[in-house]
């Protein structure tokens, strides 16, 4: 499902002494495997998500999805690569003026389904996770959690073969977090790959599963 | 696809551009006009005036001058204008009672007939000091001044698409910088440079063809009115098929916003992975 091969990334311009945001990095996850993805702040967790997520482009090395090479692929090709990638991020990254709904159904009207197949998929998903009643409220109007939820529901609700997140639970109460891991978990069983990077050692030892750990931009320790 | 999923509406980079287009219209429907115009004009003149010369000669020196242009060829009977039309058509200069102090004479010219400074060396040993006026000498500047005109108009209109681009191009390029959040979140949920693209340039078109429709419209109250004034000098006014062509002003208004914003962003668009 996913091989890295000495990726090597550096951010342009970019002049804080160290030589790499990600150095030499070499690891693989096989279909339905799930990792957490640990490391302190500035370790290089969010530009290997980058990388994953095929919005930063390595200087060098291999990165193989899907069995596609995406380090040599057009850049046109990347795009249909994308959508099979969920992204949950650590700062929602939701677009302002859209409704809850509105963000959690742009990933299916962007894989070209149409409006009135994904009403029920959507209003299910936001449903799931809460907002049910919020879901006609613009994004900018909900809390910080009802944010992280509605982020959540998007990046999963195309059922993606890759689903990765960075610090998902940081803006959720204990019992979001939980479903939240549940949702994850029960994605994993489905078969969908899961790399969530997080901080929270608490939440590792609830939920186990095998650990890639980041320091310096350089993988220090590959529990798969 | 929500209709506006980047918040392009939000982007106030664009404002002014159904504002500057609609001046480039307006700029352009007067250009069209006025090339059409001119060119219904020249063709008027030449159509409708026949080609004559006119000769002032002194009453004593009438006759003989009469006598030699009959023997020249391509000039059409050639007569002395009446002595009285003369001198009413010279009054308002001279006054009542004056006699006109030369004599008028008129012919027809073909083409096999001598230009004017060929026929004043032929007339000279006859009536030195005549004053020789060919009527088809104006109307061919005239029409070197209309298609003088038209070319002008021409490079106006060139402007006018030039600077309409490059509104377009400098609008879409500031939504481009204060959108790019919008746009890598959409990118990274795997949006092609096409949707994208696609996004930007249909707002462009619509913009530029409000614009569009705006500045012709405000034109032709103005066509109409120049095209009053004009009736004497050419008559019908404004062209038909000038009227026909305005309605094209908006559809290329469209065109170039719609192609500008595309190739803008999907330039853009580059410089994302």
């Amino acid at each position: 499902m996913l091989r890295l091969d000495g990726i090597w990334l550096e951010y342009p311009g970019r002049h804080d002494g160290r030589p790499a945001a990600l150095a030499d990095v070499t690891f693989s996850v096989p279909p339905g495997g799930y990792r957490w993805l640990l490391g302190p702040s500035g370790a290089g967790k969010s530009s290997l998500l980058r990388v994953l997520h095929l919005t930063a482009r390595p200087q060098r090395g291999r990165l193989e999805f899907l069995g596609h090479d995406v380090a040599g692929a057009r850049r046109a090709s990347l795009a249909r690569l994308r959508r099979e990638i969920g992204m949950v991020f650590q700062d929602f990254r939701l677009l302002p003026h859209l409704s809850a709904y509105d963000n959690v159904a742009l990933p299916l009207r962007l894989a070209g389904r149409a409006d009135a197949s994904i009403r029920a998929d959507v209003v299910d998903l936001l449903g799931w996770v809460g907002l049910g009643s919020r879901m006609d409220d613009p994004a900018l109007s909900l809390s910080g959690g009802e944010q992280q939820r509605v982020a959540i529901a998007r990046a999963v609700i195309a059922r993606p073969r890759l689903l990765l997140a960075d610090e998902p639970t940081g803006n959720l109460d204990d019992v979001q977090a939980g479903r939240l891991m549940q949702l994850l978990q029960e994605m994993n069983r489905q078969g969908t790959t899961v790399i969530v990077a997080t901080h929270s050692l608490p939440l590792v030892d609830r939920y186990p599963a095998p650990i890639l750990a980041l320091a310096g931009g350089m993988l220090v320790q590959d529990g798969g | 696809m929500a209709a506006d999923p980047l918040g392009l509406s939000t982007a106030a980079a664009d404002r002014a551009v159904p504002w500057l287009v609609g001046a480039m219209a307006f700029l352009a429907a007067l250009a069209v006009a006025g090339a059409g115009a001119s060119a219904a004009m020249a063709q008027h003149w030449q159509a409708d005036v026949a080609p004559t010369v006119t000769i002032a000669v002194t009453p004593d020196a009438a006759a003989r001058t009469l006598d030699r242009l009959r023997r020249i060829p391509g000039l059409v009977t050639p007569h002395a204008l009446d002595p009285a039309e003369t001198a009413a058509l010279l009054r308002p200069w001279l006054g009542d009672g004056a006699a006109p102090p030369l004599m008028v004479i008129e012919a027809g010219v073909t083409a096999a007939a001598p230009d004017s400074a060929a026929l004043a060396r032929l007339l000279a040993p006859d009536a030195p000091g005549i004053t020789i006026e060919r009527n088809d000498d104006w109307v061919v500047r005239l029409s070197e001044l209309a298609r003088f005109m038209q070319a002008i108009a021409a490079l106006v209109l060139l402007l006018v698409a030039a600077v309409a681009m490059g509104v377009t191009a400098i609008a879409t390029r500031g939504a481009l910088a204060a959108l790019r959040p919008s746009i890598e979140v959409v990118h990274g949920l795997g949006a092609t440079d096409r949707t994208i693209a696609g996004l930007f340039a249909r707002r462009a078109m619509r913009r530029a063809a409000t614009g569009g429709v705006a500045g012709t419209a405000l034109a032709m109250p103005v066509l109409a009115g120049l095209s009053a004034l004009a009736q004497p000098l050419a008559p019908g006014g404004v062209p038909a098929a000038v009227w026909a062509a305005l309605p094209l002003i908006p559809i290329l208004s469209a065109t170039i916003g719609w192609a500008i914003a595309q190739r803008t962003v999907r330039r853009w668009l580059q410089h994302l992975p």
